[in-house]
């Protein structure tokens, strides 16, 4: 695995050389799935998402689709903390989910 | 000689590949909630939307296509979504991408042409075979399994005659 990649670095021009790669792109699993450690399954509502979670696109659903694996709010705080695991949904525009991300413990806390 | 009519496409505000992030869909958003405040109710809120957008916001001139043009304006679409939507954690929002109403627009024509893109980038296009068919023919149990996923859907073109 390469040190870093240039194509990276011009979609994101603000990350520098703060990161790592640790894996190759994979059609099998998007962030939200690998958030929540499945690197197996596509998670979105109306493909795979948790049961009994409501299949929406908001906020809502997907703090739900988190909690339901055993997260909890941890009021936005991203600091690490020595035996937690912490998992960030980042929203757009009119509160959307966009993204998520899960934080390294063996990298200092880097998302 | 056989004709389709698809919409056009809008005079857009999508770009090419600086306009790669997601800042741009909301905006497409925002105008399907000058009809619909419901944005994310359900699926079928978006579906709604979805038609509201190609019935309501385009312009309304049709145009034709012969039949032999199809693959080439279905290619090409095709890249301009999978460039503008690479980093797209979302195959809902994908298809609100212009080009994407497009591709839909085409209907069974493009089946074909889907069902060979899904051995590139399947998760793109689930939705769009999902809206020309109808019909979702993965059992809930494989949903999410990409590889499952194609497999059903290729089932199903091969029932349909598609393919």
């Amino acid at each position: 695995m390469p040190d870093s990649d240039i194509f990276i670095e011009q979609l994101f021009p603000v990350i520098g050389t703060n990161y790592r790669l640790t894996s190759d792109s994979d059609d099998k699993y998007n962030c939200i799935a690998y958030a929540a450690d499945d690197m197996e399954r596509w998670w979105e509502p109306g493909r795979y998402w948790p049961p009994n979670v409501p299949e929406r696109i908001d906020l809502n659903s997907f703090i739900a689709c988190y909690t339901s694996i055993g997260y909890q709010d941890c009021n936005m705080d991203s600091r690490l903390e020595p035996g937690y695991e912490k998992v960030a949904i980042f929203v757009g525009h009119f509160g959307l989910p966009t993204h998520a991300a899960k934080q390294f413990a063996e990298c200092n806390g880097l998302w | 000689m056989e004709t389709a009519i698809i919409t056009e496409k809008p005079n857009t505000q999508f770009s090419r590949f600086s306009r790669l992030n997601l800042e741009k869909i909301p905006d497409y958003v925002a105008l399907y909630k000058i009809g619909d405040s419901a944005i994310t109710e359900s699926f079928q809120d978006i579906y709604r939307m979805r038609e509201y957008y190609i019935f309501g916001l385009t312009r309304g001139t049709a145009l034709t296509h012969r039949k032999d043009n199809i693959a080439a304006r279905f290619n090409q679409l095709a890249s301009e979504i999978e460039e503008d939507c690479m980093m797209v954690s979302f195959s809902t929002l994908i298809s609100l991408h212009p080009s994407y109403q497009e591709i839909i627009g085409m209907s069974s024509q493009a089946v074909p042409l889907l069902i060979k893109r899904l051995d590139t980038t399947p998760n793109f296009w689930f939705k769009a075979l999902e809206a020309i068919a109808g019909y979702n023919p993965i059992p809930k149990q494989d949903r999410g399994y990409v590889n499952k996923e194609i497999a059903h859907w290729k089932n199903w073109a091969r029932e349909k005659k598609y393919a």
